[in-house]
């Protein structure tokens, strides 16, 4: 098949709605918290005793009452994009919101943001408030919703796993400097002094990239793809749980965000009749086969 | 569930595949070039991929005394990410008056010292 073929059938793929719905909630309530932790990054770059940064000099961390204001439709829209009301718009408001955020400052930029307004973009073109939504109890939902949005969602948690592993592939992280100075007594595990070495740290190192790259492929694989699901989940839990404690809240949030796009990966049952006959009224453009 | 087209790809479908090739492109270009510069770089997904922003500055006076301050100290949110090569030393000589010259110290490559223009 060509490849304006491959992406005709691409584009025209339909998929249950549901998985999509369950990530958005789970995003949806991500982005409320993330709201509310930019408010305080916003109002402490923004101190006028701080260094500011700006990325560009027309754009800034608004002022007060802006800033609250701005923080305030940020929450009321990822409410909005969690619960399912006016999903598709209210997600593209928010990723509007959010990814302007990432250039009002070098400091309010978050890989964590970063990636979640993504996941936000690509879910309101998917049409994820399709079920489990406001939108669906009020007539608005839909059981089929286009795939290729979600595809391009797994595109990007795999993208994201194989730059962070390419990124460390250097001197300065393989031998061990960056983790050791991040793992901290107070972290919620502490490896005792014996193991918090630089050797050590230079094992975890290596393996830290290999899993990052496995990450990357592994969940394209049928044969391999619970495995590396737990790993994971394990691997999100470990950096949580030994790097530094003032990063545990965001490093959780960005954990939740990834591990909730495995469940792009895990494929659901065949939609029934009834479904692809309404999916066939609704688009007539294309005739679906069982 | 994959739907065979019956017909030729409607104006929606159309722009679905510019939007896939075109945010594909831009979500592999862009890290790919970010790979060329100094980790940790914004939009690379390279986290904690080293550390380009410095972690402590030493305020050297005219009389020779210094005191050593963490960065963090001068920035709302601290990233190792951070440019401050160019914003930090004017910052810090204009804050106090009595520095002579301004030494930036990083994590993992040698310090760099800059004086103050008056």
């Amino acid at each position: 098949m060509s490849p304006v073929g491959l992406l005709s059938r691409l584009v025209s793929a339909v998929t249950d709605a549901r998985r999509a719905s369950l990530i958005r909630i789970i995003i949806g309530i991500d982005a409320v918290l993330r709201g509310a932790e930019a408010r305080e990054i916003m109002l402490k770059v923004s101190a006028p005793t701080a260094l500011q940064l700006p990325i560009f000099d027309w754009l800034r961390v608004p002022a007060q009452p802006w800033l609250d204001l701005f923080i305030g439709a940020w929450v009321l829209l990822a409410a909005a994009f969690a619960v399912g009301w006016r999903t598709r718009w209210a997600g593209f408001a928010l990723f509007a919101v959010m990814f302007a955020s990432l250039f009002f400052d070098q400091q309010t930029f978050s890989n964590h943001l970063h990636f979640i307004s993504i996941i936000v973009l690509l879910l309101s073109l998917a049409g994820a408030g399709a079920r489990y939504s406001v939108d669906a109890r009020m007539g608005r939902g839909a059981l089929v919703i286009p795939e290729w949005p979600l595809t391009l969602l797994k595109i990007q948690l795999s993208l994201l796993y194989f730059f962070g592993s390419l990124s460390k592939i250097n001197a300065v992280y393989l031998s061990g400097v960056v983790l050791e100075s991040n793992l901290k007594d107070s972290s919620l595990i502490s490896l005792p002094p014996e193991l918090r070495t630089l050797e050590v740290c230079a094992i975890l190192s290596v393996i830290s990239v290999v899993a990052d790259m496995a990450l990357a492929f592994g969940l394209w694989l049928r044969r391999f793809r619970m495995a590396t699901a737990v790993a994971g989940i394990v691997f999100h839990f470990m950096m949580v749980a030994l790097l530094t404690s003032n990063l545990a809240g965001q490093l959780s949030m960005f954990a939740v965000a990834c591990i909730a796009l495995y469940l792009l990966f895990f494929p659901t049952r065949a939609p029934s009749p009834r479904i692809l006959a309404e999916t066939q009224a609704r688009n007539p453009s294309v005739a679906l086969r069982a | 569930m994959t739907p065979e087209s019956s017909q030729k790809l409607t104006a929606r479908q159309r722009a679905a595949v510019v939007f896939f090739v075109v945010f594909l492109a831009i979500q592999i270009v862009v890290p790919a070039c970010k790979l060329f510069g100094s980790r940790p770089e914004r939009f690379g997904w390279q986290m904690y991929a080293g550390a380009k922003a410095p972690s402590t500055v030493n305020l050297i006076r005219e009389d020779g005394t210094e005191k050593t301050v963490p960065v963090s100290f001068y920035l709302g949110n601290y990233r190792s990410d951070l440019d401050l090569i160019e914003a930090l030393p004017p910052f810090l000589c204009a804050k106090d008056r009595r520095t002579k010259t301004v030494r930036l110290n990083f994590l993992y490559s040698e310090p760099l010292e800059f004086p103050c223009h008056r």
